[in-house]
């Protein structure tokens, strides 16, 4: 511990809640900070500076304060009263115990003695907290200490989904990439494709294929880096290293496709029961044939089984006897019209069983997918409508080949990560029970599927789907519901808000959950322009347990 | 003139000292004074200073011819001067131990009759460096804010070059002493701020 980095005493505290620091003159501590301080026995406890808060020793300095200007004798009553009679105290949230000399971390069970020192938190602290065997990556360097890397078991951050969350601009797209760049690196490296983790990205602004925008020039996207193992389907055409375009049939769609889309105002509650219905009696060209300007013949005797048509049968007609109000109809009509009129919905079954078929395969071989929507991300019906049939029948596939392996561990499928973003219109609060995005964050560790969301209002989501995210990247917030959201259940939550709310408007998050033994506010790594994939990965080196040689970030997120 | 003032009334926490007679000059209120004799030599801070007759009984007539200056008057009647005494009181706030100085009271008074001088920068810098000796002069009901504003000026005195560093630190020592007394801290150190 330098003298330099010394920060305060401990005054007080709880381990419930946090140990009070009182400041050393002229010391000063940052909120996300990390501290130390001896433990008896020989370890140390590493903990969050979570608050900064002014205090004064007795009332009155306070209530008769020093005055104000520049004369001597305000000038010393002043210096005086700093830090003797009013002073500065730091709360720090524990979180872990670090033996000296090597050893595994664990939890805070225990608080440093009145008066221990203090010190800002030194590397070799933070490198035995942060260590992670096997393949790991960085998410950045710590507040304040840029000599250290924060590092992830990639295993441990894909066994349960992972969130970003922030406001617009803060970071969260780069983060992904980091994140997926190093999904698909460790998925290169294994030889078996069982034991790879492949990602699903739905990708909104095309930020993850081929390229990415990033500060008015680019930068490569995961297929430009890895490209024999990412595959890209856009669903605009004539789309450069397309491996195949997606186009959805019209025959393919099923109103489970379509019950999400209830969040953004695209259908009734009602509408959907009609849906129902009308596939029930009209069969698979249901939506072809709701697109008519009158109904069909076909139609029509499906609609009167029973009984006689009227002369005259127009489709509020078909309504009022399939027993709905003709506005439902109408809405659903009008919805499905609006689907047809887009390029990559045609008539019919099209090529969406094929292409389907093709990324199912792809996946299950080992190699990520990006979705790209091109212009058609703009339109979020169009985004939500293929992620969620995309989605549905991906996960059952993965449902079956899991209940197929009947838990025999050679045969279960690899593990899969589907990225969308905005997510909270998929999981919404109203409809987090029928979307798939619920049912995939609820039953992840039972199918090898997880989620990794993109979303900037995380209040929207669901709260029982929010709470099956493991590992949240927490970017600056626009509300206190975004961040009550996140940080609601969790011990030391009173702290974590506060950092959350300091935190700096872009490329500054703090990282927790899941996949970290405790919070940390970090700076992601620069995004560099090209450079060799995959630096950001670690590997350890099989056999004799050292670690391969430290991987800077200096590659792909630049120096 | 000056004659050197002697302790008359020794104490552990004041001692008194006298002039031969009448001292226009003596020492000036919170001033550091040593006596450098006996066992334990004594440090002090002037708390006061008084000149009057040396017999309480016989009170001095004003005299003078009109327009004649104190000096002159003085210089006309030299037996007067006898017949007068200055004295000062000061308060104990360290001693001497071998090669330390110690911001305590002394163990024992100073010797009757021990000559008091002023304290050389050295010895007063050693005396107040860790603002202890407050601790003494707060606690005497014989210093007032004003007599410990004026210990303060007159130790950073010692202090050439970094006065300020020491007005803060002894500022900080007495904030923490006088931590109930808001406004005693604040009326000290407008004093000492001057
Ligand atoms: N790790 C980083 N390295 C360098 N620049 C960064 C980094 N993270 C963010 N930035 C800067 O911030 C900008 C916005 O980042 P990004 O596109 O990831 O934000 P976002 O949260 O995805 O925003 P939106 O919600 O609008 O999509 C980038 O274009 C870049 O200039
Ligand atoms: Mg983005």
């Amino acid at each position: 511990m330098s003298e330099r980095r010394n920060l305060g005493v401990v005054v007080g505290g709880s381990l419930a809640k946090s140990v009070e620091v009182r400041l050393e003159p002229g010391a000063s501590a940052q909120l996300g900070q990390y501290v130390m301080s001896p433990l008896e026995g020989g370890s140390r406890l590493l903990g969050m500076v979570t608050d900064v808060a002014l205090k004064a020793a007795e009332a009155g300095p306070t209530s008769w304060p020093p005055p104000t200007g520049d004369t001597p004798f305000a000038a010393l009553l002043r210096d005086v009263l700093l830090d003797t009679a009013v002073y500065t105290q730091v709360e720090v949230n524990p979180y872990l115990e670090v033996p000296t000399g090597g050893g595994e971390p664990t939890r805070a069970r225990r608080l440093p003695r009145h008066f221990a020192p203090v010190a800002l938190a030194d590397q070799e602290a933070l490198a035995a907290a942060f260590a992670a065997d096997g393949q790991a990556l960085t998410v950045g360097t710590p507040l304040g200490m840029d000599d250290v890397q924060v590092w992830v078991p990639l295993e441990r951050l894909f066994e349960r989904s992972v969130g970003v969350f922030g406001k617009s601009g803060t970071g969260k797209t780069v983060t992904t990439l980091l994140l997926l760049d190093a999904l698909v690196q460790d998925a290169r490296d294994r030889p078996s494709r069982g034991e790879r983790t492949v990602a699903l990205v739905f990708d909104m602004h095309d930020d993850y294929g081929w390229r990415m925008k990033f500060q008015g020039g680019e930068r490569q996207g995961l297929k430009q880096r890895h490209p024999a193992h990412v595959c890209m389907h856009p669903l605009e055409d004539n789309v450069a290293n397309s491996d195949g375009r997606l186009v959805v049939g019209t025959r393919d769609i099923e109103p489970a496709d379509l019950e999400v889309l209830q969040t953004i105002g695209q259908f009734t509650a009602q509408a959907i029961e009609v849906a129902y219905e009308c596939r029930d009696r009209f069969g698979q060209g249901w939506i072809d044939e709701l697109l008519a300007d009158d109904p069909s013949p076909a139609v029509v005797r499906k609609t009167w089984r029973e009984g006689e048509p009227p002369e005259e049968v127009n489709w509020t007609r078909v309504a009022s006897r399939l027993g709905f109000h003709s506005g439902s109809l109408d809405n659903l009509r009008r919805g499905l019209g609006k689907f047809r009129r887009k390029e990559f919905v045609q008539s019919g079954a099209g090529q969406f069983a094929r292409v389907l078929e093709a990324i199912v395969q792809e996946l299950l071989g080992g190699k990520s997918v990006v979705i790209q929507f091109g212009r058609f991300g703009t339109d979020m019906t169009s985004y939500m409508l293929v992620a969620n049939m995309l989605s549905r029948r991906i996960w059952e596939r993965y449902r079956a080949e899991m209940e197929a392996a009947q838990g025999d561990r050679a045969k279960e499928p690899n593990r899969l990560v589907i990225v969308i973003e905005e997510a909270h219109k998929f999981v919404d609060r109203s409809v987090a029970g029928k979307s798939i995005f619920g049912d995939i964050a609820r039953e992840l560790r039972k199918y090898n599927v997880t989620l990794l969301v993109i979303d900037q209002r995380p209040s929207q989501i669901d709260p029982e789907v929010l709470s099956q995210i493991g590992t949240k990247f927490c970017f600056q917030l626009d509300s206190e519901a975004d961040v009550e959201a996140l940080v609601g259940g969790i011990a030391g939550r009173a702290g974590l808000r506060q950092v959350i709310a300091a935190l700096e408007s872009r490329r500054q998050a703090l990282v927790f959950g899941h996949a970290l033994p405790m919070p940390v506010v970090v700076r992601p790594p620069e995004l560099a322009a090209g450079g060799r994939a995959g630096a950001t990965l670690r590997a350890r080196l099989e056999g004799n347990g050292a670690r391969a040689e430290r991987a800077t970030p200096a590659g792909l997120f630049g120096a | 003139m000056s004659s050197t003032p002697r302790v008359v009334e020794a104490g552990l926490r004041t001692f008194l000292c006298a002039y031969e007679g009448y001292e226009e000059d003596p020492f000036c209120l919170g001033e550091f004074v040593v006596v450098r004799e006996g066992a334990f030599p004594a440090l002090g801070v002037v708390v006061d200073a008084a000149s009057g007759p040396e017999d309480p009984s016989r009170p001095l007539q004003a005299q003078g011819a009109a327009g004649q200056t104190a000096a002159e008057v003085l210089a006309e009647n030299q037996v007067l001067r006898l017949l007068l005494r200055t004295r000062v009181t000061v308060v104990s706030c360290g001693y001497v131990e071998g090669e330390a100085i110690r911001p305590l009271l002394p163990p024992a008074p100073p010797p009757l009759l021990g000559r008091v001088e002023a304290a050389d920068d050295g010895e007063v810098k050693r005396v107040t460096g860790d603002g202890a000796f407050l601790a003494l002069l707060v606690a005497s009901p014989l210093c007032d804010d004003a007599v410990v504003a004026a210990a303060i000026r007159s130790a950073a005195g010692a202090f050439a070059g970094e006065e300020r560093e020491f007005l803060v630190g002894t500022g900080k020592e007495l904030a923490r002493l006088l931590k109930a007394e808001p406004a005693r801290l604040a009326s000290i150190l407008r004093g000492v701020a001057g």
